[in-house]
């Protein structure tokens, strides 16, 4: 418990000497009657206070209008519950959050007054407006209950988070240049089309979360009693292949991260299947991931938000060479001058 | 005057995150709020009103007085809920209020008299002070008028609390208001009953528990508006965010405030119960050095602590000059009783001025009282009417001087008794003098058969320029003294004015001179003086008399004292007929000053040469100024009392109705500014603004206007949905308006704004997708 405002505390305290004064001069029956109760005021309203605290408990939910995720410049809402079983209120108590978006190391801090009510307590309807992609955590790390005269305060830490998915908003058809990629689109995408699988088996290796299913060696899994996957290799030279560089610099990656998305909705819009691959900073290694539909693209984008963003404007490309030689060529969605550009890099 | 309400940015939560501004749209039910306050409102008022009145066991009607305060502080509590009800609701208010207040004026007045009354009375008692000075209530039903100045008083502090408690919930201005007044009774050891107190506690209570929360009224951001919530200042690198008011939260705060309150009151008074609680106490020395202090002021007023000397009202006994104007306080100064026997002003002489002082400006006196007494001619007239002759007449009077010059004594004409052996209480016996009556007074008849001195003859040599122009300019040398009397009051009542504010006497200037040759106005004592020295100075004797007239007016108004007979104080002939005894004050305004002069073989008579007022009537109080201001001071037609509002001046019914239509022109005239300064204020905005904020604003207008009758639109809180909401209403595809609500984004949220051609465009495309049409 500290005291909330010493200047409160003194007015008070001179309010309690006026009266006092005017029942030292006066011998008032009325006088007398104000003094008890503004002396008494100050014990009952911190008992109600400290009685209070140790009822209340805050909760804290996310939702994004029946859909999984959040969208870029769209509202999630994050609903703050703070309860009080108790016949008690506090006209004055403050959640102190924290609100962050993960992947683009942002944090900002804010406090709110809300009420206390008795048996109800209070829920506040907190609705955010993500202006960058990612995911967007609300944590209420403590509640500040003032007591009814707001002479004292007390402090009670809560730990409570929800967080949102943001994804990036939905723009105009992506515009890229059909006639380079189509020399090395064509094959895979007839073969994925037809059903027919023209690639070569590299490796068979052990079943990791986000592997299609199709890639899965069926007959050796049964034989091992593991799951087990071929990773292929396209017999065709050229992928549709879609490397975006995860940069650090907030605009930067605002734009490739809108142009990665709008140009991989507008191609498997197309019918035409995406392998994205980004650069894992965490783990130095590429995370690739095959995209059919949108859920594929929405759940891709959704982990790449928990990856580490880095500096350099081709960190991804830099590594191609030297982690997938057999790659060819690749849609390669970084920043040059301020401006995003897409463009097929041969490596 | 409030505040317009400000645009509600969206606050940046993080780099990236702002909080919606869904957030404040949420609404408040305000008039629950405003309805609390008015809740506390009320408690102050009526807990302030009842502390006295119960206090003082003063009666008054109280279901009707708690009705009226408990309406009134909801009703102006309720004002504030917009901008609008605000401004034209206290007008509207104040010029009903003003209308009420002037038609139940003298209800007011003497409601207010009564309790000051009642007041006077406990003080005097309590500090065993005999200086008691009642004021005159007109209508005597105190349960009727005390019961009217309670509202009076309780519409003007619930207009009064309503601004400190709806707005700033400033209960101390609240309580420095209601208790100072409250402290006379306590001072007194009186306490009020127990329902008043604990009043009075609760609404200080919630007021406490309100202000402390910092959550009881809208801020500055968001005046005016049902905003739940509304951005605070960022400090320390936090945004702050703040519940404006709720009002479930204020109320059940109130009840615990409210319930503790009650308690600990009731608690307390069973403890230490109220009529035990001073047993055995001594009072504080402090108090007890204060208590005379204190005594004088609350039985006397101020004039205790002042003596107002020349400004005050009453006899001057003959002491003129250095006044520039006269304070009247209309209480009684002298009572009597008596059964009128003429029309004519009643005339109780207490001074007789015999040589005038110049330039020291006073009326010398022979300091024996039988020496300029009438007592010849009361003889004469005693005489006649012993021998039943014509107009002749005797008649008892009682005079009791109340708050006159205790040094004076006051008689009628014709006094025959002794003057010397007069107290402030007496019954004399008087002879009226009719002017039709034959009286003959012979020189002998006086002491040493000498009717008048040299004195009645003397005129300082100082005056005498003036004095002598003044009888050449009116021709009064051979006159003989009615005629001389009746030139010279004719002279004034055409010439010169009367005023009781004629300007002070300049410091070395004579009273007389400068009254006749510079100043030419006055009030009595400047017609009296000069008419005396002006007859004498053509040989007439005469003096200078004061003392009280009272008008026929003011008998009529008197108090008819039914159990005495007519026949035990009056006989002989009356001119009114057989009349009955009646009780009359006669008041600091009554206090006059007029002439004697000696007529050969007729005795002395007085005369009146002071002219009837052509000013309106003496503004002695806020409603006399209020009648003056109406154009009307005539309201003796007005004083029967026995309805209310019965007899209006038609003046002044008209006056009342300018007012209210003025007051309403007024609001209206505001009314409009506002609405043309918002409009003029968009304008200018709209002017200064980049063409990304102008499409917003544009859109907001069109937006607003739609929305006010389409419930679905309001439900739509972003551009998206409100623009698919529209097109599909209108049939189209969604799809084809994808642009436009790309570019409302744009200029909405984003930094790049958008040019010229594209909000030419999208205004164009907005007004006509927002044109109320038929679904096709």
């Amino acid at each position: 418990m500290r005291v909330e405002n010493v200047f409160r505390v003194i007015g008070y305290a001179l309010l309690v000497g006026a009266a006092w004064l005017l029942y030292w001069f006066l011998h008032s029956h009325f006088i007398f009657v104000t003094l008890v109760a503004l002396v008494l005021a100050v014990p009952a309203s911190v008992l109600v206070n400290l009685i209070l605290y140790r009822f209340v408990s805050v909760e804290i939910t996310a939702a994004v209008g029946g859909d999984q995720y959040g969208r870029q410049y769209g509202e999630s809402f994050f609903y703050i519950r703070v309860k009080n079983p108790s016949w008690l209120v506090s006209l004055d108590a403050k959640l102190d959050l924290e609100i962050s978006n993960d992947f683009f190391k942002t944090e900002g801090k804010t406090r709110i007054a809300v009420p206390i009510r008795m048996r109800k307590g209070y829920e506040v309807s907190f609705p955010v407006r993500a202006m960058l992609p990612g995911i967007v955590t609300v944590r209420v790390k403590r509640i500040l209950i003032k007591d009814l005269l707001a002479l004292t305060t007390l402090s009670k830490r809560v730990d409570a988070s929800a967080s949102v998915t943001v994804l990036p908003r939905e723009g105009d058809p992506f515009q890229y240049d059909k006639t380079a990629l189509e020399i090395g689109m064509l094959e895979s995408e007839e073969s994925s089309k037809r059903g027919n699988d023209f690639s070569d088996v590299q490796e068979i290796r052990e079943y990791i979360p986000g592997d299609k299913l199709m890639s899965i060696h069926w007959k050796l899994s049964a034989k091992r009693d593991i799951l087990m996957v071929k990773d292929r290799v396209s017999m065709s030279d050229h992928q549709l292949v879609i490397v975006p560089e995860l940069m650090s610099d907030h605009a930067a990656l605002e734009q490739i991260m809108a142009a990665t998305y709008q140009s991989i909705c507008t191609i498997i819009e197309d019918g035409t299947t995406v392998r994205l691959l980004y650069w894992s900073a965490g783990s130095y290694d590429y995370v690739d991931t095959r995209i059919d539909y949108r859920a594929d693209l929405d759940a891709a984008f959704a982990r790449m938000f928990y990856e580490k963003t880095y500096e350099a404007n081709d960190e991804a490309a830099l590594h191609m060479a030297a982690v997938h030689p057999e790659m060819k060529a690749f849609m390669h969605i970084t920043v040059d001058g301020g401006n995003v550009i897409c463009y097929i890099r041969e490596t | 005057m409030a505040k317009k309400p400000a645009r509600i940015e969206e606050p940046v939560l993080a780099e990236g995150v702002l909080l919606s501004r869904g957030f404040y749209e949420r609404e408040e039910k305000r008039v629950l709020t405003l309805f609390l306050k008015g809740l506390i409102v009320y408690l102050y008022t009526m807990g302030g009103i009842g502390f006295y009145l119960s206090a003082f066991n003063i009666l008054y009607n109280k279901a009707l007085v708690h009705t009226v305060v408990f309406v009134m502080a909801i009703f102006c509590a309720l004002l504030y809920y917009r901008l609008l009800t605000e401004n034209l609701g206290y007008l509207i208010l104040l010029a009903g209020f003003a209308g009420l207040v002037y038609v139940f004026r003298k209800y007011i007045n003497s409601g207010f008299y009564a309790v000051v009354n009642i007041t006077v009375e406990d003080a005097a008692q309590y500090f065993d002070n005999d200086m008691k000075r009642l004021y005159n209530e007109q209508i005597g039903d105190r349960y009727v008028t005390v019961t009217m100045a309670a509202l009076f008083i309780g519409i003007v502090l619930d207009i009064l609390l309503n601004v400190y408690i709806s707005r700033r919930m400033q209960y101390m201005n609240a309580l420095i208001t209601i208790l100072p007044i409250n402290l006379i009774p306590l001072y007194m050891t009186e306490e009020p009953d127990t329902l008043y107190v604990i009043m009075i506690v609760v609404a200080t209570a919630l007021a406490i528990v309100y202000k402390s929360s910092r959550h009881y009224s809208p801020l500055m951001q968001v005046k005016r508006t049902d905003a739940v919530f509304v951005k605070k200042k960022k400090t320390r690198g936090r945004t702050e965010l703040s519940y404006v008011y709720d009002v479930k939260g204020l109320a059940q705060a109130g009840i615990i405030a409210g319930a503790f309150s009650i308690v600990v009151v009731l608690a307390v008074t069973v403890l230490k119960p109220v009529e035990n609680f001073n047993v055995g106490y001594k009072i504080n020395k402090y108090k007890e050095v204060s208590m005379a202090a204190v005594g004088t002021f609350l039985v006397d007023g101020f004039e205790g602590f002042f003596r107002r000397g020349n400004m005050r009202g009453g006899l001057r006994t003959g002491r003129l000059g250095d006044v520039s104007s006269i304070r009247l306080d209309h209480q009684p100064d002298v009572m009597i009783e008596y059964t009128p026997y003429s029309s004519s002003m009643l005339y109780l002489k207490g001074f007789t001025g015999d040589t005038y002082i110049p330039y020291e400006n006073y009326w010398g006196t022979n300091e024996k009282l039988n020496d300029r007494s009438v007592h010849p001619e009361a003889d004469a007239l005693a005489e006649a009417f012993e021998e039943e002759k014509d107009y002749s007449a005797r008649g008892v009077m009682r005079i009791y001087n109340a708050d006159g010059d205790k040094t004076l004594r006051y008689v009628p004409y014709y006094y025959a008794g002794d003057e010397e052996k007069l107290t402030n209480y007496d019954e004399v016996i008087y002879y009226p003098l009719d002017d039709r009556s034959d009286l003959v007074v012979p020189e002998s008849a006086y002491p040493e058969g000498k009717p008048y001195t040299e004195d009645d003859l003397f005129v300082p040599e100082e005056n005498r320029k003036v004095i002598r122009q003044f009888c050449e300019d009116l021709s009064l040398d051979g006159m003989d003294g009615r005629e001389a009397v009746q030139t010279i009051a004719d002279y004034f009542q055409d010439e010169i004015p009367y005023t009781v504010k004629p300007g002070k006497t300049p410091k070395d200037e004579d009273f007389v001179n400068y009254f006749l040759e510079e100043n030419r106005k006055g009030y009595c004592v400047h017609f009296a003086t000069s008419a005396v020295l002006a007859l004498r100075y053509v040989g007439i004797p005469a003096r200078y008399c004061e003392g009280y007239a009272v008008d026929i007016n003011q008998v009529m108004d008197g108090e008819l004292l039914e159990n005495r007979a007519y026949s035990d104080y009056f006989s002989g002939y009356n001119s009114l007929g057989e009349t009955a005894m009646v009780h009359v004050n006669a008041t600091d305004a009554d206090a006059h000053a007029w002439i004697e002069y000696y007529v050969e073989g007729k005795g002395w008579r007085m005369a009146d040469v002071t002219p009837s007022s052509s000013e309106e009537e003496d503004v002695t109080d806020f409603w006399d100024e209020f009648d003056r201001i109406m154009g009307d001071g005539d309201e003796d037609n007005t004083e029967d009392g026995t309805g209310v509002g019965a007899g209006i001046p038609a003046m002044a019914v008209r006056g009342v109705i300018y007012v209210i239509f003025g007051l309403l022109g007024g609001a209206v005239c505001v009314v409009i500014l506002i609405w043309a300064g918002k409009y003029v204020v968009y304008l200018v905005r709209f002017a200064k603004a980049d063409w990304s904020d102008k499409l917003i604003m544009r859109y907001h207008v069109l937006y607003k206007r739609r929305s006010r009758r389409d419930k679905e639109l309001r439900e739509c809180l972003n551009y998206r949905t409100q623009v698919t909401y529209l097109a599909k209403k209108r049939g189209d595809a969604p799809e084809a308006y994808e642009w436009l609500i790309e570019a409302l984004e744009q200029a909405g949220f984003s930094n790049a704004l958008i040019d010229e051609n594209t909000y030419l465009k999208v205004s164009e495309t907005c007004k006509d997708l927002y044109k109320r049409r038929k679904e096709r």
